[in-house]
């Protein structure tokens, strides 16, 4: 608690700073969050090439609306909220979740464990194909509750305020989005079999 | 007292139960209750433990070597250097917030101007064509009595000499000034009235706003024959002046 309040704390000093002209407390900012926001972007369109684009899109974007940041959440919320929604908009624009093809060239995932033979690594790099595909298949608000949850493993109450919806279907969500996993996986599983 | 949850809850939270995620001692004891007690939900929960397993086998690729330290210049170079699209349309926003009332100003006075102007020029027409009515009545007069008739204006002239002298018996011709011909031509007239009225009313500069009437007597008398011209300066002798 007392970790989370300094964070505040400091981010409170850079933006009063930045506030005050200098130019240059952004530049902290943007240090101090370009991994999390493009990891953050990047478990949500997959693609590092969209994900660079949207990470520079959040960063401009936060560079705009700084002024109007009013303190009553954390920054990184606000950061991602921002982040989120810019995610969530470039893959409503560009059709990710149906243009499966793009992000299955670019290799979006790869196996966590190094120690498998040929055979195995071919299974698995199917299923890397597979499991993308179905995060993609995800719908927009599902896709988000999971990302915040699995990956971020963000409060519900957080994810409530970047998501700008109650704490009650949130847990549904979460659990929906695993179960639609599920049933694409076994779905491609007796295809393949 | 003990919370009660209901089934579909131990549903919602089974994701969280399979990471650890549950801060609720309570709610994670009777899920863990419910696994071990009704053998569907321990089905479901085998079935969605496999694919968060699944799931977690895999990672998202890294990125290029050096992708981070290049991310800062690249988002500087698009916030300070990038040309804002439509800037010219930001540019004429600011000048239209600046038009208006400046416009608004202008056609304000303007408007306040011409109604004025129009005001003072309808008042002054209206003063103008009193005088030039009574300018008329003069012009009229004049005339008819002075500039009309020769004869009349021969006999008038002689007459404005003789009241002339019996008013101001110290003028003489030469000396004779505007105020004074004024006055004998007004006791002359029969307009005389309205003639003091407008001179009472226009400024003197304006009815007698030239010399050249002096000079007109002079002509006038030069025009008169020598008998004539004798008769009035013989009058004139007489008057013992």
């Amino acid at each position: 608690m007392k970790d989370i309040i300094n964070i505040q704390s400091e981010d409170r000093d850079i933006i009063e700073s930045f506030i005050n002209g200098n130019k240059n407390a952004f530049n902290f900012i943007i240090l101090k969050y370009r991994e999390r926001i493009y990891w953050l972007v990047r478990k949500f369109v997959l693609n590092h090439d969209d994900a660079d684009d949207v990470t520079q899109e959040v960063f401009i974007k936060l560079y705009k609306s700084i002024g109007d940041f009013r303190g009553e959440a954390a920054l990184f919320t606000y950061i991602y909220k921002i982040a989120v929604n810019y995610s969530l908009n470039h893959i409503k624009k560009n059709k990710v979740q149906f243009n499966t093809q793009k992000d299955m060239d670019s290799e979006a995932f790869k196996i966590k464990s190094n120690d498998l033979n040929f055979d195995e690594i071919y299974d698995k790099n199917i299923n890397a194909k597979i499991i993308q595909t179905a995060i993609q298949k995800l719908p927009e608000q599902q896709r988000a509750v999971f990302t915040l949850r699995f990956y971020e493993s963000l409060p519900y109450d957080e994810i409530a305020v970047i998501l700008d919806t109650s704490v009650g279907g949130l847990k549904a969500n979460y659990f929906h989005a695993f179960k639609k996993i599920q049933s694409y996986l076994l779905e491609q599983k007796e295809n393949l079999n | 007292m003990e919370k009660k949850f209901i089934k579909e809850e131990f549903l919602e939270n089974l994701p969280d139960y399979i990471n650890h995620s549950i801060d609720d001692d309570i709610l994670r004891k009777e899920i863990q209750t419910e696994i071990e007690t009704n053998p569907d939900f321990k089905k479901e929960f085998e079935l969605l433990k496999s694919t968060l397993n699944t799931i977690n086998n895999f990672e998202l690729s890294k990125p290029p070597e050096n992708y981070f330290n290049s991310l800062l210049p690249r988002i500087n170079e698009k916030i300070y250097n990038k040309p804002e699209r439509f800037g010219f349309l930001k540019n004429l926003s600011v000048l239209w917030k600046l038009a208006v009332p400046v416009v608004t100003i202008i056609v304000f006075f303007i408007s306040y101007k011409t109604f004025f102007e129009n005001n003072e020029y309808t008042n002054r027409l209206n003063k103008n064509s009193i005088v030039l009515n009574n300018d008329t009545q003069i012009s009229n007069k004049s005339n008819d009595t002075v500039f009309g008739n020769p004869e009349e204006k021969k006999s008038l002239l002689s007459e404005n000499f003789e009241s002339e002298y019996a008013i101001n018996p110290d003028k003489t011709i030469g000396t004779n000034t505007t105020e004074n011909k004024s006055n004998s031509y007004n006791k002359k007239n029969s307009n005389s009235t309205n003639i003091t009225n407008i001179s009472e009313n226009i400024p003197d500069e304006e009815l007698f706003y030239s010399t050249d009437d002096d000079d007109a007597y002079e002509q006038d008398f030069d025009k008169l024959s020598s008998e004539e011209q004798n008769n009035i300066i013989s009058k004139i002798k007489n008057s013992n002046l």
